[in-house]
């Protein structure tokens, strides 16, 4: 019978087990990678594997540290331990005896393997130079024959024991300068200098930066530092990153009482936990500081903790009536709640409104505005005497402060948008009450502008050309005013103010930047006295303004503007036409829609439109031009506004054909089919313009969105409101009867009313939000107008008139 | 602490501080105290510290706009004032320290550049 052996698998071979050990090593795990090389030393130790066994000791006494088991990385640690006596990793050895409480042996190792040379010398001997300053030795470096090193380290120790016993910062200075600044006592030296010359503090924070960040005394600088401060502010910044043993040495070099740190500590300790714990400290009685230093604090964290007044009022006494409302105002801003903070503040002012005196009146001026600021981004906050918050809080502001200006200016932009008359009145008081103003002066020559006073306006602008003469924009905006008063004299048949006008308009033109609009002018109004001169003036300013096609069109325009008549433009007419067949490029096109987008042009829709149609065809051999996507907007809005659609048409085809996916295109392309009238839009348009304005604002585009916005067919109803104002009465109207008539999916009359019965009025406008919230109706309209619109559905079906909305 | 509407909120530290004023300092204190400042650290040499000085200039500068500061901002400004008194150095200004607290601190200083 023969008997069957089991054999394991054979040994490893040396080899093996090395790259076994080297794969241990590089995937970190070390205490494998020891074992393994332990094994291959033992076997034959060859230099290489000692030096990898090293490797994975310092590897694993490194994970040690990072668990915070020092000990036990030291132990492991002194397995590398050379005959020479030196350990691999010596800082990191160093530092695993400090952690354990054992300086003294760090120090006398730290001295030993001073100048022993290796990749980290001078990091040992930093640390040797720290220890011996921490922990003074009896000096084994001297012993070993090092004694320029015992000699730095005798220099250091005497220089910061003199300093530690007051000696004078003559005999400290003497010993500090046995230290030379190379050597690893050098930022002992620089740290001592700068603690005994204290009067030059910015002289002294540069010897302080000499030492580096990394240094090993980093720590022990920035402490210094923070001695030296003469800023309480960025003391108490660095104060709260501080150790305990930095705060010390800080408070004892500034005298500062431990009981003042003590209260300081449980005071950062206590603002980690909250307010509410902040205040329960600083309530509590007998604390060492002054009561109203104590008071202000906590009045400062009521708002954030209300429900500690009366904890506070029973500490500090009373609170006044509009520290109360204040804080309680606050709170409630803090907490979103605009309405309650309204009514706090409103209670705040009321008994403010009878008392006399500056401080009082700017008291309210200030809640007031406030109250505008808060009225202007929360919807909560409601008039008390008008539909308009914000105007109302700026101007009670005002009425308490009529010298603020900022609160004047921001009252007149607040009605700019919306309320011409109102705007323009105030820009024009505002420019009287701050003679001074740039910002007021210019909305006076803004509003002036837009109701056609260009006289006053040119006033306005010529008062601020004497406070700001070198002002370019507004030198540009003189001129352009200048323009369009003389256009506005010569349509009256008064050259004579007009030339006087464009003269004037002259002086403000730069001598290296003529202004071709002015020239181009000046030359028509000559024409007309028969100046055998103005023809070549006129292609003199025709040459400045681009000359060819857009030259004569300016020429063109302007006549149109003075008010020249079809007949009188003939030449003119004639001119254009021959400079017609070269093909616009791209810069053209750009200097065509700059000249059309100036604010007096802008503004003649139909004179211009008079003159546009004939470069049509000139502007569609354009169509080619590479234009950036920020270019073809501005030419597109512009084409838009003067209802070029043709042109706007074959200009949005041609980028589609580059871009087929590009946004404003693609809008641009449905303007111009629907030759801009949203009523014309179909289904599929209206739909395709939702999606656009859903990936505008994906792509947070908000100026293509709201421009998308005011185009859609709802645009009565939202125009340039946002989301969640209510719509005109004559846009819910109009939509009530579309429904009423079918053209949107609406509800018999006779079912709502059915439903009012059975359920009630506010059940069923609820239902009928309900229903028409899932319809492609919600997607044009805020919660607040669908709401308005079942109110009124509602209202229509039972007595035929809307009621009020529910809120 | 920054309050829903209050003003102020973007100052971090209390201007007054940050300026070395007095709450009750007038204008022209104010507009000394800040020129002095910008005078020792101007733009170029400490850019972050010049601009908190310009930013807590514009929040004191004039009776209103520091009336704005002290009714509607809802920071910690006087508890940072509360701090600064604790850190408030003792009568007789500088001393050095004890032999204990120095080791202290140099032994503390070599854990801290071995993190």
């Amino acid at each position: 019978m023969t008997k069957t052996m089991h054999r394991g698998p054979p040994p490893a071979t040396p080899a093996e087990l090395a790259d076994r050990g080297i794969d241990s090593l590089r995937l970190g795990r070390f205490k494998e990678a020891i074992e393994v090389f332990k094994q291959l030393v033992r076997q034959e130790p060859r230099p290489e594997w000692r030096q990898r066994l090293a490797d994975a000791y310092a590897g694993r006494a490194r994970s040690l540290v990072d668990k915070g088991m020092f000990k036990e990385a030291a132990i492991v640690l002194e397995n590398t331990l050379t005959p020479s006596g030196m350990i691999r990793e010596l800082v990191l050895y160093l530092n695993c005896l400090i952690r354990q409480g054992q300086h003294q042996r760090a120090a006398r190792i730290a001295q030993r393997c001073v100048n022993s040379g290796g990749p980290d010398a001078a990091q040992v001997a930093e640390w040797a130079a720290a220890l011996s300053l921490a922990v003074p030795t009896p000096m084994e470096a001297a012993k070993s024959g090092d004694a320029g090193w015992a000699e730095l380290a005798h220099a250091g120790q005497a220089a910061l024991g003199a300093w530690v016993q007051r000696k004078p910062s003559e005999e400290v200075g003497a010993l500090l300068g046995r230290i030379p600044l190379r050597s690893s006592f050098g930022p002992v030296r620089l740290i001592l200098k700068s603690l005994l010359a204290r009067d030059a503090p910015e002289k002294v924070l540069g010897l302080l930066r000499m030492i580096p960040a990394g240094s090993v005394f980093a720590g022990f600088r920035a402490a210094a530092e923070a001695v030296l401060a003469d800023n309480a502010a960025t003391l108490l910044e660095r104060w709260a990153g501080f150790s305990q043993a930095q705060r010390n040495f800080v408070a004892e070099v500034r005298g500062i009482p431990p009981a003042a740190t003590g209260l300081l500590q449980q005071t950062l300790e206590a603002e980690r936990r909250g307010p509410a714990a902040l205040l329960t400290l600083l309530l509590r009685p007998g604390l060492p500081l002054a009561d109203d230093t104590l008071r202000a604090a906590c009045l400062d964290l009521l708002p954030a903790s209300p429900n500690a007044i009366q904890q506070f009022e029973r500490r500090f006494g009373r609170l006044p009536a509009p520290e109360w409302n204040r804080a309680l105002a606050l709170a409630a801003e803090a907490g979103g709640r605009w309405s309650e903070a309204q009514a706090q503040w409103e209670m705040m002012l009321a008994p403010l409104s009878d008392q006399p005196g500056p401080e009082v009146r700017l008291k309210r001026a200030v809640v007031l505005s406030h109250l505008a600021d808060l009225a202007e981004r929360h919807p909560e906050i409601e008039a008390r005497q008008s539909d308009d918050a914000v105007a109302e809080y700026l101007e009670r502001s005002l009425d308490a402060d009529p010298d603020h200006l900022p609160t004047t200016l921001r009252l007149i932009e607040h009605h700019r948008e919306d309320e011409a008359s109102v705007w323009h009145g105030l820009a024009e008081r505002a420019a009287r009450r701050f003679p001074d103003s740039t910002a007021a002066l210019m909305l006076a020559v803004d509003a002036a502008a837009e109701r056609d006073a260009y006289k006053k306006a040119v006033g306005f602008a010529r008062r601020l050309l004497a406070l700001d003469p070198i002002n370019q924009p507004v030198r540009q905006r003189m001129i352009e005013l200048q323009l369009a008063y003389a256009r506005k004299q010569m349509r009256a048949g008064r050259a004579d103010l007009a030339e006087k006008a464009l003269g004037q308009a002259a002086e403000w033109e730069r001598p290296d930047a003529a202004s071709a609009p002015l020239r181009i002018a000046r030359a028509l109004v000559a024409c007309r006295d028969q100046d055998p001169a103005a023809d070549a003036r006129l292609r003199q300013a025709v040459e400045l303004a681009g000359s060819g096609t857009v030259g004569w069109f300016r020429a063109t325009l302007e006549a149109a503007l003075m008010g020249w008549t079809e007949q009188r433009r003939q030449p003119l007419h004639r001119e254009l036409a021959a400079a017609r067949p070269t093909e616009p490029e791209r810069q053209t096109i750009l200097l065509l829609v700059g000249a059309l987008g100036q604010k007096e042009i802008h503004k003649n829709k139909k004179v211009v439109k008079s003159v546009l149609w004939r470069i049509d065809q000139w502007l569609l051999q354009g169509v080619g031009s590479p234009l950036s996507s920020a270019e073809f907007q501005t030419l597109a809005a512009c084409f838009h506004h003067f209802d070029a659609f043709d042109t706007l048409r074959a200009y949005a085809a041609a980028v589609l054909r580059r871009e087929p996916d590009d946004c404003a295109a693609r809008f641009y392309r449905i303007v111009a089919q629907t030759r801009g009238e949203p009523h014309h839009l179909s289904g599929a348009h209206a739909e395709e313009l939702s999606d656009l304005m859903d990936e505008a604002l994906d792509r947070r585009d908000f100026h293509m969105a709201n421009r998308i916005r005011r185009f859609l067919p709802v645009r009565g109803f939202a125009d340039d409101d946002e989301p969640g104002d209510d719509f005109a009465s004559e846009a819910l109207e109009a939509m009530l009867e579309e429904i009423a008539t079918g053209g949107m999916r609406g509800m018999p009359e006779k079912e709502i009313r059915q439903m009012v019965n059975q359920f009630g009025r506010a059940a069923t406008i609820d239902r009928l939000v309900e229903i028409f919230g899932d319809s492609p109706i919600a997607e044009v309209l805020s919660e607040q107008q669908l709401l308005q619109l079942c109110t009124a559905m509602v209202a229509r079906a039972t007595s035929g008139r809307p009621q009020a909305t529910r809120r | 602490m920054t309050g829903g509407g209050a003003r102020g909120g973007q100052m971090a530290r209390d201007p007054f501080v940050v300026l070395g004023v007095d709450e009750g300092a007038g204008d022209e204190t104010i507009r000394q105290r800040y020129l002095g400042l910008v005078r020792a650290l101007p733009p170029d040499r400490e850019p972050d510290r010049f601009q908190e000085i310009r930013q807590a200039y514009e929040v004191v500068r004039n009776e209103r706009s520091r009336l704005e500061w002290k009714l509607l901002h809802t920071g910690t400004a006087a508890l940072t004032r509360l701090k600064l008194h604790c850190l408030k150095a003792a009568e007789g200004g500088s001393r050095p320290a004890s032999a204990t607290t120095v080791a202290a601190l140099v032994l503390d200083s070599l854990q801290q550049s071995s993190r």
